[in-house]
C-alpha cells in the first residue's frame, strides 16, 4: 500500500515510470488482418486476443516494451513497440519454415535447422491429403525422393533407388522409438502426426544395417500437459468403379475358337485326349472329338460353336460378379492434459468390402500417456492394439484355372438363364459324367458356387506395449530408458467343405469302389477340409541411452550413446483337418504313412500332409553414439557411429558384426552478418558416411535343414539348405550428400537441393557357378559386385498468391540414376541376362534394373518369322540367338526399367472456407517391355493377346507390324526370341493426375488454445493419365494388369 | 556418482550377453556333426532317387513318336529325340544338374564321417552311412558315364574322355574329366567300398544294401564286358536273394500292374522328365519289339496299354507311375547271370536262369522252357530276352553301346518328315553333349557331335 503510494507519487517525476497506451496491429505478409492472435506484453504477463481487424491495445506500456505475438499457424515473433506506443506487427505463415519443421530420426526431435542430413518431412496436413487405410500408401505420389514401384516383383518402395543388387532394397520402417516389423498396413493413419525419411548417411548410422536404403519415420499423436479436453473425430466414405476388364487387349472369342478347330486337326491335342490322368479339355476340342467319334453330326458342332464364338466371358463377370467397391474408415481421437500429466486416446473402425465381395475390417485402439512424477523424471506409457479380419470373396477373372493351369476360356458361361453357376470340367468330361458309375461325388467345378465353400479367414491381432523412462542425472545428463513388445498373431483359416471342388475332387481321387459287392470305401474321409495356418511373433526391444547437452565455447554440444538389444521370435505353425465338420468341429484321421491307389489310374498317392513347424529367433546388438556441435548458431558438425551384431549363424564371432559411421557439416550462412542476398534464410550441408547390409540367411558353413519325413520312408530327412561361403562379408555402402536449404524474404518461396553418390562394394551378387561341383543353382551368392548411385532431390515450395485467395504449389522432382560398375561374370552367353525388369540384370555399366533384350532385325520378307542377329548376320536360327553364342555385347540395352526422373506437382488453392487441390504424379525415363503374342502362351492358356490381329500374314505385312507369322508346330525359342526381343520394348514416361480433393472448412476459434472445426471434403481418385509416351493405351505401372479404378471419397472431420 | 552407476550398468550389459548372440536363428537349421544328421542327409530320397537323369532312355530304340507327338513336342525333347546337338538345355536344372547334385551332399557326408569316432557303440550305423555315401556316388558316375561318355572299350579306355569325378564337397574345385577307365575304377572302387560296409538288405527300398551294391557292380562290369566278374556279383547277389513276381498273380490290365517296392526291387530309384519324348504320353512302343512277344507272354499286356490306333504305349514301370524305375531289381541280375554264363559258354547254367525268369513271365502252365544248339543261339535267346524284359529301365543305351563293341551292330533311327537319321554303332553321339554352361565354366572338352 505504501509502497504503491510512493510509486504514484514519483511516476509523474520520471519518464521512464510513465503509463503508455500501446496501440498495434497484427497482419500477415499480405497485409491481411489477423484476428484471434495472442499478444503477450513481456514485462507485467498481460494477454490480449486481436480483434477481427487484428488490433489490440495495452493500457500501461512503456516505450520498448517487449510484445510476443502468437497465432496458430505462423511464426511466433518478439517485437518491441516504439517510443509512442505504436507498433505494427507481421507474422509469417509458419508452414513454409522449412527450418523449424521437427525431424524425428527415432532417437531424437530436432530441428531441421539444427540438422546436416538430408530428411523430407510430411506432416499430417499433406498425408492426409489421401485417403486410404495405409499409412504408406497415403505417401504415395507427395514424398519427395520416395518411389512407389507398381511391378510386384520389385521393391514396392524405395528411397533413392537402390543400394544394393542382390540384398533387402526396401527402406526400415520405425514407428516412434522403435523399428516397427509388423505389416505397416496395421497401424491407423489417423494415429499419426508426421512422417520423417532419412535419406543419407546418417540414417544408417542411426539405425545401423538395416537401414541402409534409407528409413521411414512414423511419428505418433501425442497430448502435452496443460492442454483442454480435445476430440476429434473423422470419417470417409470411398467408392471405386468396377476394373475395366477389357483394358488388357484379347483376341476375340471367334478366332480363339478356330485356333482351337485348326491345332485339334493338327493333332496338337492327342496326347492330353489319351493321357491316363484325365486331364480336362476345353468344351470345344470336347465338341470336335465327338464330331470325330461320330457322337455329333458336323452341323450340329458348326452351330454348336457358332453359339459359342458370340460369347465373351468378361461380359458376364462385368454384369454380375464385379460391383464397385466400398470402404468407410471412422476414428475418434481424445488428448488432454493437466500439470503434470496427458493422455491420448484413439479408437479407429476401418471396413472395406471389395469389387469382389472380399471384406476386410481392422480396429485399432491406442492409448499415449505421459507423467511427471518427480520434477527430473518423466515415464511415457503407450500401447497400440490391431485387430484385422479379411475374408475372401468372389473368384477374380484371371485367376479361375482350369485343369490346373490352364486359364478361364472366354466363351466361358458362368450362370444359367435361372442364375444357378454353371458346371467346369477339370477332368475330360467324357470321364467326369460316367466315372464311378454316379458313386462318385459330383466331380464338377462350379466356380461361382464354389468360392462360398472354399473360404479363407485371416485374423492378425497386434500389440505393441512401449514404456518409457527419462531421469535427468544433472543439468544436461540425462538417461533413457526404453522397452518395447511387440506381438502378433497371425492366423489363417482355410475351410474347404464338402460341397467345395477341392474337398470332393480329393475324396473322389482316393475313394476305393469294389465293383464285385459294391462297397465304397473312402481313404479320404468324407467331409471337409480344414487347413489352419498360425504366424506368431514376438519381439523385444529395450535401449539404455545417455544424453548430454552442455554449452561452452560459445556452442553447444549435445551428444547420446547407448546400447541396443533387440530379439524378434517367428513361429510359423499349419495343421490340416480331413473329414471335418465346421459345424460340429469333428473331423476324422487319416493315413498319411502308407500310400493309395488313386481312382482315376491307379497310380499309387499319399495323402499330402501339411502340417509343418518352423521358428526362428533373430537377435540383434548396437552399440550407438550421435553427437552434434553448434557453433555460434551458425556452424554445425555432427558425427554418428554405430555397430550392430547379430547371431548371424555359423560366421566367426569377429565377423557377425559391422562398423557403421557418418559425419556431417552445415553453415547457416544467412546468419553471417555479411548476408546481404534476398534470402531470409539459406544453409549449406554435408553429409558422408559409411553403412552396410546382411543377409540373415547366409552363412558362412554348411548347414541342412531338417524335414518331418521323407516321402515313401517316413524317415525323417535333411537336405543342404546353405552352401557354405566362407568369404562372405557385409555389403558396404559410402554415401555423399551435398544439399542447401532456403527461403526467400517473406516466405514467398522455399525448398531444398540435395545431390547424393552412393557407391556400393562387396555386394551379393549371384556368380555362374559350375554345378558339376553338385550345387544344383547355376548361381551362388558371393561378394562379387560393385554399384553406384547418383541422384538430386529437389523440393520446392511456392505461394504465388497468399491473402484471402491463398495458391500454394509444392513441386518435387527427384533424379536417381544406378548402374552396376563391377560384376563378376565368367560366362559371357547373353540370354541370362534378358530381362524385362523383374529381375535384377548385373551388367556392368548398366542399371540394377534394365530393359535388356535380344537384337531385332524385323520381320522375314517371305515368311514373317521374326529375325534376330547371330554372330553380326540376320538370322533366324532362333536355338542359335537364344544360345550361347549371342554374347552380353550383342543384347540391346534399351535402358532402366524403374523411373530416372520422378516426382510430383502439387497445387491447392483456397479461399475463405473453401480449398481445392491437385496432385500430378510423373515418372520419366524408363522402359518396360510391353505384352504380346506368344503362341505357345495361346494354344496352352485359352486367352490370346489382341496382337494377334496385328500378325504378319501375307508378304508385305512385314512394312507396318512386327508382330511375327503364325506358324504351326511351335518352337520355343522363336516365341521366347520375340517375347524378348527389342521390338516390344516400349518407353514408360508417363504424367498423371493422382488425385484432385475439394475441402470446406468451418472454424470457430476458441481464443488460445485452439480451435472447433468442421470440415468436409470430397477426393477424386485415380482420375487417370494425362500423357503417356507410349501409344498403345498401355497405363506403364499396369502393363499386365487391370489398373485401380477411379472413384471417389467423402470424408468428414470434427475437432471440438 | 549417478553416472559412474550407469556405467557400470553398461558394463554388465556388454559382457553378460557375449552368448547373446550365439543363439540358433532357426530351429531346423543345423550344422551337420551327428550320425543322424548325416543319415537324415542320405534319407533325402526326392534329390538321390527320384530324380535321376533320363537321356540315356531318350536316345534308344525302344521306342518312336509319331508326327504329331512329335510336333506337340517342347523343342529340346524334339532335338534331343533327334540327337540333333542345337539346343540342349543351356541352364540348370538339367540332367546334369540333376546328377551331379546327388554326389555333393555324398561327398560332404563322407568328409564328415571321418571327424566322427567309429566306435563299437555306432559302427553298424557308421558303416551303413559310409557303404550308403559309396553307393550313391558310384550311382552318380554310373549315370554320368551312361550319358556323357562312349563305350567302354578295354583298348581305348584309357584315353577316351571319361566323365568329372568330383570326390570333395568343395563345389569351387575346377571340373576336368577323367579317362573312362578311370571313371570306371572309381566306379569299381566305391561300389566295392559299399558292398563292405552296407547291411545284406536294408530297411527300406529307397536306402541302398549290399544287395543293391552287387547288382550294381555286376551291371557296370557288364558293360565293361568283363563277364568274369559280372557274373560274379550276380551271383553273389541271387545266392541270398532270387525272388521274383509271378506275373499271373498280377492284375495285368490295370492301368499300372506293378506295386512300387515289389518283391524284384532291392533299390528303388526312378528318373525325371527332364525330356519328355520318350514320356509314355508320347512315346510308342517300336511294332517289331511289341509284336515280339508271345500271346501267352503275360509281359505283353502287362507291360503295355493299346492307344486305340494300333500303337501301343509303356505302363510297365516298377514305380507304379508312368515315371520309369531305374534301380536294381532280380530280373534284371538274372539276365545279367544268364548272359555271363552263356558268354563263358556255360550254356545250361545260363539257360536255366532265363527260363526260372521266364516261367513267372507267362501264362501258367504254358510256357515252353528255351533250349539252344550252340552258344551263338543262347546268347541270341538271352539277349532277346534282355531287351523284352527291362524295356525302359535305363538298361538299353548302355546295351546298345556294349553290345556294338561286341558286333550286334545295332543301329538307331529316327524318322523326321520323310528324313531318316541313323546313330550307327559307336556314332561320338552316343555321348550326349555336356550342358554348354558347364563347358564355359569348366573349360571341359565337349563331346565331337
Amino acid at each position: 500500500m505504501r509502497i504503491s503510494l510512493i510509486t504514484a507519487l514519483l511516476c509523474p517525476l520520471l519518464t521512464m515510470c510513465q503509463p503508455l497506451p500501446i496501440k498495434g496491429k497484427v497482419i500477415d505478409e499480405d497485409g491481411t488482418p489477423i484476428g484471434g492472435a495472442t499478444v503477450l506484453l513481456k514485462r507485467t504477463g498481460e494477454i490480449k486476443i486481436t480483434d477481427t481487424n487484428g488490433t489490440f491495445s495495452f493500457a500501461d506500456g512503456k516505450p520498448k516494451d517487449t510484445l510476443i505475438v502468437t497465432s496458430i499457424g505462423y511464426q511466433a515473433r518478439e517485437v518491441e513497440n516504439n517510443e509512442r506506443g505504436l507498433v505494427t506487427i507481421i507474422l509469417y505463415s509458419r508452414s513454409v519454415s522449412l527450418e523449424d519443421v521437427m525431424i524425428n530420426t527415432g532417437f531424437q526431435q530436432m530441428k531441421k535447422q539444427s540438422a546436416t542430413g538430408s530428411f523430407t518431412v510430411i506432416d499430417k496436413k499433406m498425408m492426409n491429403e489421401q485417403v486410404g487405410p495405409s499409412v504408406l500408401d497415403r505417401l504415395e505420389g507427395i514424398s519427395n525422393s520416395l518411389l512407389f514401384d507398381k511391378n510386384s516383383s520389385r521393391p514396392p518402395y524405395t528411397v533413392r533407388g537402390f543400394s544394393s543388387i542382390n540384398g533387402p532394397k526396401t527402406p526400415l520402417v520405425v514407428l516412434d522409438n522403435f523399428p516397427y516389423t509388423g505389416n505397416p498396413d496395421n497401424i491407423n493413419p489417423a494415429d499419426i502426426e508426421s512422417v520423417t525419411i532419412l535419406k543419407d548417411a546418417a540414417a544408417a548410422a542411426i539405425w545401423g544395417t538395416r537401414a541402409g536404403n534409407g528409413v521411414i519415420v512414423l511419428t505418433s499423436k501425442k497430448a502435452g500437459m496443460n492442454r483442454p479436453l480435445r476430440l476429434n473425430y473423422t470419417s470417409t466414405f470411398t467408392m471405386m468403379d468396377k476394373p475395366d476388364l477389357f483394358y488388357l487387349p484379347q483376341m476375340s472369342t471367334k478366332d480363339f475358337i478356330n485356333m482351337e478347330v485348326f491345332l485339334y486337326e493338327k493333332g496338337y491335342y492327342n496326347n492330353q485326349i489319351n493321357n491316363s490322368n484325365k486331364i480336362g479339355l476345353s468344351p470345344v476340342v470336347e465338341l470336335l472329338i465327338k464330331k470325330s467319334a461320330g457322337q455329333l453330326s458336323p452341323d450340329e458342332v458348326d452351330k454348336q460353336l457358332e453359339a459359342l464364338s458370340t460369347i465373351d466371358v468378361r461380359k458376364e463377370f462385368m454384369d454380375k460378379i464385379y460391383k464397385p467397391s466400398l470402404a468407410f474408415q471412422n476414428a475418434i481421437s481424445l488428448t488432454g492434459g493437466a500439470a503434470n500429466f496427458d493422455y491420448y486416446f484413439s479408437a479407429g473402425y476401418d471396413r472395406n468390402i471389395s469389387s469382389l465381395d472380399a471384406g476386410s475390417e481392422r480396429w485399432t485402439i491406442r492409448t499415449q500417456s505421459s507423467l511427471t512424477p518427480l520434477k527430473n523424471l518423466q515415464l511415457d506409457f503407450s500401447a497400440l492394439v490391431t485387430l484385422a479380419k479379411t475374408t475372401t470373396g468372389k473368384p477374380d477373372y484371371r485367376n479361375i484355372n482350369l485343369s490346373g493351369s490352364r486359364k478361364l476360356y472366354s466363351y466361358a458361361t458362368l450362370f444359367s438363364e435361372e442364375g444357378a453357376a454353371l458346371p467346369f470340367y477339370n477332368l475330360r468330361q467324357p470321364y467326369v459324367d460316367t466315372a464311378g458309375g454316379g458313386r462318385l461325388l459330383d466331380w464338377k467345378y462350379y466356380p461361382m458356387d464354389d468360392y462360398k465353400h472354399n473360404r479363407t479367414d485371416g485374423k492378425t491381432t497386434g500389440n505393441i506395449l512401449n514404456a518409457y523412462l527419462r531421469y535427468t542425472i544433472l543439468p544436461g545428463l540425462l538417461a533413457d530408458l526404453s522397452f518395447q513388445y511387440e506381438n502378433q498373431l497371425a492366423n489363417s483359416r482355410t475351410l474347404q467343405d464338402i460341397q467345395s471342388y477341392a474337398a470332393r475332387d480329393l475324396i473322389n481321387r482316393f475313394t476305393q469302389l469294389n465293383r464285385t459287392n459294391n462297397t465304397i470305401k473312402y481313404i479320404v474321409p468324407l467331409g471337409g477340409i480344414l487347413i489352419d495356418q498360425y504366424y506368431k511373433r514376438n519381439n523385444y526391444n529395450g535401449k539404455v541411452r545417455i544424453d548430454y547437452n552442455h554449452r561452452f565455447f560459445q556452442g553447444v554440444l549435445s551428444a547420446m550413446a547407448g546400447v541396443e538389444l533387440i530379439e524378434s521370435n517367428n513361429d510359423d505353425n499349419s495343421y490340416q483337418l480331413y473329414g471335418y465338420n465346421d459345424e460340429l468341429g469333428t473331423f476324422a484321421n487319416v493315413d498319411y504313412v502308407n500310400s493309395y491307389p488313386t481312382f482315376i489310374n491307379g497310380s499309387n498317392s499319399f495323402i499330402t500332409n501339411w502340417n509343418s513347424l518352423s521358428g526362428t529367433v533373430y537377435r540383434f546388438r548396437s552399440v550407438f553414439f550421435n553427437g552434434a556441435y553448434t557453433y555460434l548458431n551458425k556452424y554445425i558438425l555432427s558425427a554418428s557411429a554405430r555397430k550392430d551384431e547379430s547371431n548371424l549363424f555359423g560366421v566367426k564371432a569377429n565377423e557377425k558384426g559391422v562398423p557403421l559411421w557418418s559425419a556431417g557439416l552445415a553453415w547457416n550462412i544467412s546468419k553471417e552478418p555479411w548476408f546481404r542476398v534476398p534470402l531470409e534464410y539459406l544453409k549449406i550441408r554435408g553429409s558422408y558416411g559409411f553403412s552396410g547390409n546382411v543377409d540373415m540367411n547366409r552363412s558362412a558353413v554348411t548347414t541342412i535343414r531338417y524335414s518331418s519325413s521323407a516321402q515313401y520312408t517316413n524317415f525323417p530327412y535333411a537336405f543342404i539348405s546353405q552352401y557354405p561361403n566362407p568369404s562372405l562379408r557385409w555389403e558396404k555402402v559410402n554415401i555423399v550428400n551435398l544439399g542447401f536449404d532456403f527461403r526467400s524474404r517473406g516466405g514467398r518461396v522455399g525448398g531444398s537441393l540435395d545431390c547424393y553418390v552412393k557407391k556400393g562394394d562387396d555386394l551379393f551378387g549371384l556368380a555362374p557357378v559350375d554345378y558339376t561341383g553338385g550345387t544344383n543353382a547355376n548361381y551362388l551368392v558371393r561378394n562379387v559386385a560393385k554399384m553406384k548411385g547418383q541422384g538430386v532431390d529437389v523440393e520446392i515450395q511456392l505461394k504465388p498468391i497468399y491473402r484471402q485467395f491463398k495458391w500454394e504449389q509444392v513441386l518435387n522432382l527427384n533424379y536417381n540414376s544406378n548402374k552396376v560398375t563391377d560384376y563378376y561374370l565368367t560366362s559371357q552367353q547373353g540370354s541370362p541376362y534378358i530381362s524385362s525388369g523383374s529381375v535384377v540384370t548385373p551388367v556392368p555399366g548398366h542399371p540394377v534394373y534394365s530393359i535388356i533384350s535380344y537384337r531385332w532385325a524385323g520381320l522375314e520378307p517371305s515368311t514373317g518369322n521374326p529375325q534376330g542377329v547371330l554372330e553380326g548376320q540376320i538370322s533366324t536360327n532362333y536355338p542359335g540367338i537364344t544360345g550361347v553364342k549371342t554374347t552380353i555385347n550383342d543384347l540391346v540395352y534399351s535402358g532402366s526399367a524403374t523411373p530416372e526422373v520422378f516426382g510430383n506437382f502439387y497445387n491447392r488453392i483456397s479461399w475463405r472456407n473453401w480449398s481445392a487441390a491437385a496432385n500430378i504424379t510423373y515418372k520419366l525415363d524408363y522402359f518396360f517391355r510391353r505384352e504380346s503374342i506368344n503362341y505357345i502362351t495361346l494354344a496352352n492358356n485359352g486367352t490370346g493377346h489382341a496382337d494377334y490381329y496385328k500378325r504378319w500374314q501375307k508378304p508385305g505385312d512385314e512394312a507396318f507390324t512386327d508382330i511375327p507369322s503364325f506358324v504351326y508346330p511351335f518352337t520355343t525359342s522363336r516365341e521366347n526370341f520375340f517375347n524378348s526381343s527389342e521390338a516390344l520394348v516400349t518407353n514408360g514416361s508417363h504424367i498423371r493426375l493422382q488425385f484432385i480433393r475439394l475441402v470446406y472448412t468451418k472454424e470457430h476459434k476458441r481464443n488460445t488454445i485452439g480451435t472447433k472445426s468442421v470440415e468436409i471434403s470430397l477426393n477424386i481418385m485415380n482420375p487417370g493419365l494425362l500423357w503417356t509416351a507410349n501409344k498403345f493405351g498401355i497405363d506403364p505401372d499396369y502393363p499386365a494388369s487391370i489398373p485401380p479404378s477411379p472413384g471417389f471419397a467423402l470424408g468428414l472431420q470434427l475437432n471440438l | 556418482m549417478n553416472s559412474i552407476v550407469y556405467f557400470f550398468l553398461l558394463c554388465i550389459l556388454f559382457t553378460s550377453c557375449q552368448k547373446y548372440l550365439d543363439k540358433k536363428p532357426s530351429k531346423s537349421l543345423v550344422v551337420p556333426a551327428t550320425l543322424t544328421d548325416l543319415q537324415a542327409m542320405l534319407d533325402n530320397n526326392d534329390i538321390l532317387n527320384q530324380n535321376a537323369p533320363v537321356l540315356g532312355q531318350v536316345g534308344t530304340d525302344e521306342y518312336y513318336l509319331a508326327e504329331v507327338q512329335f510336333t506337340s513336342m517342347q523343342e529340346k525333347s524334339r532335338s534331343a529325340y533327334l540327337f540333333d546337338s542345337a539346343v540342349f538345355d543351356a541352364t540348370s536344372p538339367n540332367d546334369w544338374s540333376y546328377n551331379y547334385r546327388t554326389i555333393l551332399p555324398v561327398n560332404y557326408i563322407l568328409e564328415k564321417l571321418e571327424e566322427i569316432n567309429r566306435t563299437p557303440g555306432n559302427s553298424n550305423e557308421w558303416e551303413n552311412i559310409s557303404g550308403s555315401a559309396h553307393f550313391y556316388r558310384a550311382r552318380g558316375f554310373w549315370h554320368a558315364v551312361n550319358i556323357w561318355a562312349k563305350a567302354y572299350d578295354k583298348n581305348t579306355a584309357s584315353n577316351d574322355l571319361g566323365i568329372p569325378l568330383r570326390k570333395s564337397s568343395d563345389f569351387n574345385e575346377r571340373s576336368k574329366r577323367a579317362s573312362i577307365k578311370e571313371s570306371f575304377d572309381a566306379i569299381i572302387e566305391d561300389l566295392n567300398e559299399a558292398s563292405r560296409s552296407l547291411p545284406l538288405f536294408s530297411l527300406h527300398p529307397m536306402r541302398p544294401s549290399k544287395l543293391a551294391a552287387w547288382g550294381l557292380l555286376s551291371r557296370t562290369y557288364l558293360a565293361m564286358q568283363i563277364y568274369d566278374s559280372a557274373y560274379k556279383y550276380a551271383d553273389l547277389y541271387l545266392t541270398n536273394y532270387s525272388n521274383l513276381i509271378n506275373f499271373n498273380s498280377l492284375n495285368i490290365n490295370a492301368t499300372f500292374p506293378f506295386t512300387r517296392f515289389n518283391t524284384e526291387v532291392i533299390f528303388h530309384s526312378r528318373n525325371t522328365f527332364s525330356y519328355t519324348s520318350v514320356h509314355p504320353n508320347y512315346a510308342r512302343i517300336d511294332s517289331l519289339l511289341y509284336r515280339s512277344y508271345a500271346d501267352n507272354d503275360l509281359r505283353k499286356s502287362a507291360y503295355f496299354k493299346s492307344n486305340g490306333d494300333g500303337s501301343y504305349s509303356f505302363k510297365g514301370s516298377y514305380d507304379n507311375s508312368v515315371s520309369f524305375f531305374n534301380g536294381i531289381a532280380t530280373d534284371e541280375i538274372y539276365l545279367t547271370r544268364a548272359e555271363a554264363l552263356v558268354r563263358k559258354n556255360r550254356l545250361i547254367e545260363g539257360l536255366k536262369d532265363l527260363n526260372t525268369l521266364l516261367a513267372t513271365r507267362w501264362k501258367n502252365g504254358t510256357f515252353k522252357e528255351f533250349s539252344a544248339a550252340n552258344q551263338a543261339e543262347a546268347l541270341r535267346l538271352v539277349l532277346d530276352e534282355r531287351k523284352k524284359e527291362l524295356l525302359f529301365r535305363d538298361l538299353r543305351w548302355m546295351d546298345i553301346k556294349r553290345l556294338n563293341k561286341e558286333g550286334e551292330n545295332i543301329i538307331v533311327r529316327r524318322r523326321k518328315g520323310s528324313e531318316i537319321i541313323e546313330l550307327l554303332p559307336n556314332d561320338n553321339r552316343y555321348a550326349w553333349p555336356i550342358p554348354q554352361d558347364v563347358i564355359e565354366l569348366s573349360g571341359m572338352k565337349q563331346n565331337p557331335r
